[in-house]
């Protein structure tokens, strides 16, 4: 599968010169940290560093730009971990386990799980990017608005393992998630729910809405405590328990290699890197044998997420590579580097320049390596946050977030979501209703419900369409599989109880 | 209001005098010539993303403005809502001609107003120059057996409710497919909109052939050009990058055509208050782009970021935008359901 003129030719392209590598680790550090610190954001790293781009020789610039994204990939594992704080949406369910593995102290491991599962997710899609990026770029083309429904519907499904103490409860909030989902313009043109604000008409804003359903609320019931960490031996930063978290990440490679093939799956989907990390999680947790587990410190949730989260945008790069086409994040932004160097994307490039996607992609696993080294450095600074009192703490991420959310938007629909967003989210968990779960909603809101819209506009409404679909129909049988399998081992575990029971 | 009791008087005489120097230094700073504006920066609001085509527009005017202005400019991106976020900003600050606008201006300003509920008028602005005109294109993807656009409209009259179009929702690729319907006599009914989240994942779906047709920008054709066939151009010429006929021309059998609409035309707006309260310096700013249009680097510029520097002046671009906003206002009541 791998042209071995053009790769032999890739490697002649990285080895002749430093300069595309010169640009390598700031690109990673710029990446980490404006993804480390809540409330920057990766569109805030690439607006300030645009300016330079057009300096760069093409091959630098989209080393460049793949760097701050590999960095930031991980970037965001660590206020998710550490702070509840998902800086974007594809850290989401990576505070689902990672945040009360801090509080009980092992934050050093559930970092050093996060960065193995990250490098390695993204390891194996730039490999399998490497050998197979016509193909998937080709299956990729061919997935559409009912493809994607199913997906969708499939994340979906996550809000039912969210649920907490109440079943019902977990529902409700899922589909008060969903109905704020479909706040601002909808495809059709009608205005709903925007109470006359305009700043509504693009929905309410996600990221101040996640962060304030999260992390504020989580702030407020951590107000009555100290520190993060309650045991005061557990607050330090051991270099031994990362190296250990790094490690362990591999005893479990079921979790870890279905993460990273999920993640390349749906990130060639538009918008799926937002849904990847969350279906993965859901996926193992429902695989596992014990699901129960899940939620309260489980490091397969962080790998599970991260993994998935870390190969999503190999997925989304194939598209990008191959057919010029971006499915969102990284991707549309590579096209700036594209625009701004006057080299036309499309089938074409592929084609003229397969040495230049090759040198892209090794330089990525280049970039894992390092990533992996530097990562490692990183944590130990960031970790030290535990030794930091929450009274400290609290103001800071509030006010850093609410700083954060204003650039965002620009105006004040930003910090304004924030406050309300807090409120709900801490009257929410006062009540028992999990906030997780109408996070899911709402971000999974709009994209189901355009697929939906979609694949009902497309077939005028005519069930048989779905026949002319074989992809359709498989990710249908896999979704189908996925809820009978457990429920299947279950019966025959309650028929012929057996020794099973899983390592505690 | 007891300043003197606050802290010691002869503080405050010093204070006083501090502030007159520094007065004294601010006016030496000034240009020696009595021109009225502009005596600071300017700001260009761009109502999209950083990155896309009107924000590389108004980048490349600041570089290349401020040596006919005698001041610089900056850009700000304000994005949102198909561009009513941006403008609604840029008409609540003051009218003084420190921030202007690039955006295109039609359809986006006539969408806004008629569908998507924006609170302001044509009126509220002054549009000085439509720069960069793109045009809409019929195209179909490869995989499917039209040959060219007498083909699809057979096969369309043929099946009604049959065939499937990607739309953009409000843009002109919209009311385009909408006013063929029309014309064709068959309504909205006719064909299967699908609704796409903008341009790109349009395009996406047009490359893997998840629709029949769709009616879309130019430009943006060339990212999945080797996916489709172009059917038709809506302009009354052939255009060389694209191997198909004008769209009327293909009409004429039939008896029926359709209104030409520009896809998108991104121009140099200021808002009205400018013009009315500061006619002079509105000239200023007028003879200055025009200045920096003339300019043969800006051209060269232009011309290797595949955009247009055209002059067509207030009057031919106000006339164009109005024109445009007739076409949509007959359209209007399609678009609402």
């Amino acid at each position: 599968m791998i042209d071995l003129a053009a790769f032999n030719s890739a490697l002649h392209l990285l080895g002749s010169s430093w300069q595309p590598w010169l640009v390598l680790v700031p690109g990673l550090l710029i990446g980490l940290f404006f993804h480390a610190v809540p409330g920057l954001t990766t569109s805030m790293a690439i607006a300030i560093c645009l300016p330079i781009i057009p300096y760069m020789d093409f091959l630098s610039a989209l080393i460049f730009m793949t760097s701050m994204y590999t960095g930031a990939l991980f970037g965001v594992a660590i206020p998710a971990v550490l702070l509840n704080v998902p800086g974007s949406a594809s850290a989401v369910a990576t505070t689902f386990d990672g945040f009360p593995m801090a509080q009980a102290g092992r934050h050093d491991e559930a970092l050093g799980y996060a960065l193995a599962a990250s490098s390695f997710g993204q390891f194996v899609t730039y490999l399998l990017l490497l050998t197979l990026v016509q193909p998937i770029a080709e299956v990729a083309i061919k997935l559409g608005p009912p493809e994607m429904l199913i997906v969708a519907i499939w994340g979906l499904t996550l809000i039912a393992r969210l649920r907490g103490r109440h079943f019902m409860r977990g529902l409700l909030a899922g589909a008060f998630g969903l109905l704020l989902g479909t706040v601002g313009l909808s495809l059709r043109g009608a205005v709903r729910g925007t109470m006359g604000f305009d700043v509504l008409l693009d929905g309410v804003p996600i990221v101040p809405a996640i962060i304030g359903l999260f992390a504020a609320s989580e702030m407020f019931n951590l107000v009555r405590r100290e520190f993060i960490v309650s045991d005061a031996a557990a607050r330090r930063v051991r270099g031994g328990r990362i190296v250990r978290g790094v490690v362990d990440t591999f005893r479990y490679p079921g979790v870890l290699i279905r993460g990273a093939l999920i993640g390349t799956g749906i990130g060639v989907l538009p918008g799926g890197h937002a849904i990847a990390n969350m279906l993965s999680y859901s996926e193992a947790s429902r695989s596992a044998e014990d699901p129960e587990s899940f939620g309260r410190g489980d490091p397969r949730g962080v790998i599970a997420a991260e993994s998935a989260n870390a190969s999503s945008e190999g997925g989304s790069m194939a598209t990008l590579l191959a057919l010029g086409i971006p499915t969102g994040g990284a991707t549309a932004v590579m096209l700036i580097a594209f625009d701004m160097h006057n080299i036309t994307g499309g089938p074409q490039f592929m084609h003229d320049h397969k040495d230049l996607v090759y040198a892209v992609i090794l330089s990525n696993l280049a970039q894992v390596v390092a990533l992996a080294v530097l990562g490692f450095g990183f944590i130990f600074v960031a970790s030290s946050i535990v030794k930091v009192r929450l009274r400290t703490i609290i103001p800071l991420v509030l006010s850093l977030a609410a700083i954060g959310s204003y650039a965002l938007s620009q105006n004040f629909a930003g910090p304004i979501t924030l406050f309300v967003f807090s409120v709900l989210g801490w009257l929410m968990q006062r009540f028992d209703y999990p906030v997780a779960a109408t996070v899911v909603g709402l971000l999974l809101g709009r994209l189901t419900e355009g697929a939906l819209l979609r694949t009902y506009q497309m077939s005028g409404g005519d069930p048989l369409f779905l026949l002319g679909r074989p992809i359709a129909l498989g990710f249908l049988l896999l979704l189908f599989l996925s809820f009978a399998l457990p429920l299947w081992r279950n019966r025959r575990r309650t028929i012929r109880p057996s020794g099973t029971d899983p390592a505690n | 209001m007891r300043p003197c009791a606050m802290r010691p008087c002869a503080m405050r005489r010093y204070a006083i005098r501090n502030w007159a120097g520094l007065l004294v230094l601010l006016a030496a700073c000034l240009p020696a010539s009595a021109q009225d504006w502009p005596r600071r920066p300017v700001t260009l609001l761009v109502p999209f993303d950083a990155g896309g085509s009107v924000d590389r527009l108004a980048r490349g005017l600041t570089q290349f403005m401020p040596k006919a202005l005698g001041q610089p400019i900056t850009v700000v991106d304000r994005v949102g809502a198909g561009g009513q976020i941006g403008t609604t900003w840029f008409l609540q600050q003051p009218d003084d001609g420190y921030t202007l606008m690039v955006t295109p201006a039609t359809p986006f300003i006539p969408v806004n107003i008629l569908v998507t509920g924006a609170r302001y008028a044509l009126d509220d602005f002054t549009f000085i120059n439509g720069q960069w005109a793109d045009f809409t294109l019929l195209v179909t993807p490869k995989d499917r057996p039209f040959r060219s656009a007498r083909d699809l409209i057979e096969a369309i009259k043929a099946n009604p409710g049959k065939l499937s179009a990607g739309i953009d929702f409000g843009s002109v690729g919209h009311i385009s497919t909408l006013a063929l319907m029309d014309a064709l006599g068959l309504g909205p009914a006719g064909i299967r909109l699908v609704t796409f989240d903008g341009a790109g994942s349009m395009r996406s779906a047009l490359a893997g052939g998840q629709v029949d047709f769709s009616i879309q920008q130019g430009e943006g054709g060339e990212t999945v050009r080797d996916f489709i066939r172009p059917l038709a151009v809506f302009l009354d010429h052939r255009v060389p990058q694209f191997d198909a006929p004008p769209i009327n021309e293909v009409l004429q059998p039939y008896g029926i055509s359709v209104p030409l609409l520009n896809g998108s035309m991104r121009t140099l707006v200021a808002p009205a208050g400018f013009k009315k309260k500061h006619p002079q310096d509105y000239e200023t700013l007028v003879a200055a782009y025009r200045r920096t249009l003339d300019n043969p680097d800006f051209q060269a510029w232009l011309k290797g970021n595949h955009m247009d520097g055209q002059w067509i002046g207030p009057e031919r671009t106000t006339a164009n935008i109005r024109d445009n906003f007739e076409v949509l206002k007959k359209y209007k009541d399609l678009l609402k359901n």
